[in-house]
């Protein structure tokens, strides 16, 4: 008889429980315009009453721009990639001549480049607008002059860095899984997981090459500074 | 910044102290004078203002493949067609550092037009491309005609065709100053860069005009589709034709 008790008490619990938690999922910032509920014929008769306004958000950003930052993470993406593009262009002149340095610069020129162009079409596969919006930083970055071999190396590893660590940042703001609607507003499962494993991954291992380069090259100079010129022509041999 | 960075921006200012003397920063002193260089001023600081150019063309066509890549336009095949041009815009760049390179430009020089160009403001002016002077009415993101008669394909198709006309036109003008150049302290010596104004006539100039010619095709067929069948028609079967 004890048991019956205790296992109703059990049941009553668990359902009360479930009945809870069901109310507090919430749909975080519904989109403004849901169109599965349109009447079949509602657009037929007449084409002015025909209201059907299809959008591919699932989370409405109320005005207030919930993808905004990565949107200028985007086009940060695209700025950089130009940036390493003139830096690149240093090492292929006769002066400098270092083939593999400039190998090294192109190609994050072009990861940039094209991973820019992957995240335009990404943002719009959530249905928002790509904007050419900056950050402050990002709107005064300038083509680089003069700079040696090392500079560059750590500039580039300074540069992805501060990539990731935004990276990190973003998925921060979309993965802030909350049961309070009013706190997950910018909640975006998909897009998260796109920054994890699309970005994040491939820039933990680019950073981790560029530091140790830096890392290398400080050394090789560190512990004989005349043998350094040497030292650069074998480390670029080796970039090549 | 973080500890990291603190550290490693330490490590290069300490380097860049130290290694003053050490490094070899000026390799053009082992040429003992020797001039190998004879491509002339006016011609580069025009060929690196070229490149500015290509770089502002390449982010006005990422603005319109933005555009068309919108889930209300739904254009894949524009899109693709625009982030093509793009890329084929920043190669056009990267064709003429190479070319510099390869005559002997080196980019530290305090005149070089590319050692101090805001990239920055370049990405954030991409629909505007003020660079290359298009005018108000190409500066905006192409949206369909409230008339019907112009889709925004065909407005998107014909900003590309004014863009590709001035940019071929800026390597026309680049190529004069190249091939009739006045040599700095020789009053009566004219400098032509043969090789360099062959070199932009033979592979730029017969890029452009197919170019041009591919567009012009483009606009010619997609303007008739319109006239017969409206423009949502032609534009969604267009499309399709570009994918």
């Amino acid at each position: 008889m004890k048991s019956i008790i205790i296992l109703c008490f059990i049941g009553i619990a668990t359902a009360t429980l479930s009945t809870d938690s069901d109310k507090s999922i919430e749909t975080p910032c519904p989109p403004k315009n849901q169109f599965g509920e349109i009447a079949a014929d509602q657009c037929c008769g007449n084409i002015e009453d025909c209201e059907i306004v299809a959008t591919s958000r699932i989370v409405d950003d109320n005005g207030i721009g919930k993808y905004d930052e990565f949107i200028k993470y985007t086009n940060e993406y695209l700025t950089r990639s130009y940036e390493y593009f003139f830096l690149a262009a240093q090492f292929g002149t006769y002066a400098k001549e270092r083939p593999g340095f400039e190998k090294l610069l192109s190609g994050l020129s072009d990861s940039a480049w094209n991973k820019g162009i992957e995240m335009i079409k990404e943002i719009t596969k959530r249905g928002f607008s790509h904007k050419f919006i900056l950050n402050k930083e990002t709107a005064t970055i300038m083509s680089s002059a003069n700079v040696t071999e090392l500079v560059a190396i750590a500039k580039a590893a300074e540069i992805e860095k501060s990539l990731l660590v935004r990276a990190n940042d973003i998925h921060r703001h979309h993965s802030h899984a909350s049961l309070d609607a009013s706190h997950s507003c910018g909640y975006d499962a998909g897009l998260s997981h796109y920054i994890a494993e699309e970005i994040m991954e491939e820039k933990t291992e680019t950073v981790r090459t560029l530091t140790g380069h830096a890392n290398q090259l400080k050394r090789l100079f560190a512990q004989d500074p005349k043998l350094y010129p040497l030292s650069l022509f074998m480390f670029d041999k080796h970039l090549q | 910044m973080n500890k990291f960075g603190i550290l490693v921006a330490f490590a290069v200012c300490c380097f860049v102290s130290v290694s003053a003397d050490t490094c070899d920063l000026t390799a053009k002193d082992h040429f003992n004078n020797v001039e190998f260089v004879d491509m002339k001023r006016k011609c580069i600081l025009e060929t690196e203002d070229q490149i500015k150019k290509e770089i502002t063309a390449s982010l006005k066509y990422l603005s319109l493949a933005a555009y068309f890549s919108r889930d209300d336009v739904n254009r894949p095949g524009y899109a693709k067609f625009f982030f093509d041009a793009a890329s084929e815009e920043r190669e056009h760049a990267k064709k003429l550092i190479e070319y510099l390179q390869m005559r002997g430009r080196y980019f530290d020089l305090e005149d070089s037009a590319i050692s101090n160009i805001n990239i920055g403001s370049l990405v954030k002016g991409s629909e505007k491309a003020e660079l290359l002077s298009l005018g108000s009415e190409w500066m905006k993101a192409p949206e369909a005609s409230k008339n019907k008669e112009v889709s925004a394909g065909l407005n998107a198709l014909r900003t590309a065709l004014k863009m590709e006309a001035v940019v071929t036109g800026s390597i026309r003008n680049l190529i004069a100053t190249c091939e009739a150049e006045q040599v700095e302290g020789k009053k009566n010596e004219i400098f032509n860069d043969y090789h360099f104004a062959d070199y932009l006539t033979g592979d730029f100039l017969s890029e452009q005009y197919q170019g041009k010619r591919d567009i012009a095709g483009k606009i010619s067929t997609l303007g008739k589709m319109i006239r017969d069948n409206g423009a949502e028609l032609a534009d969604y079967l267009f499309d399709k034709s570009l994918q």
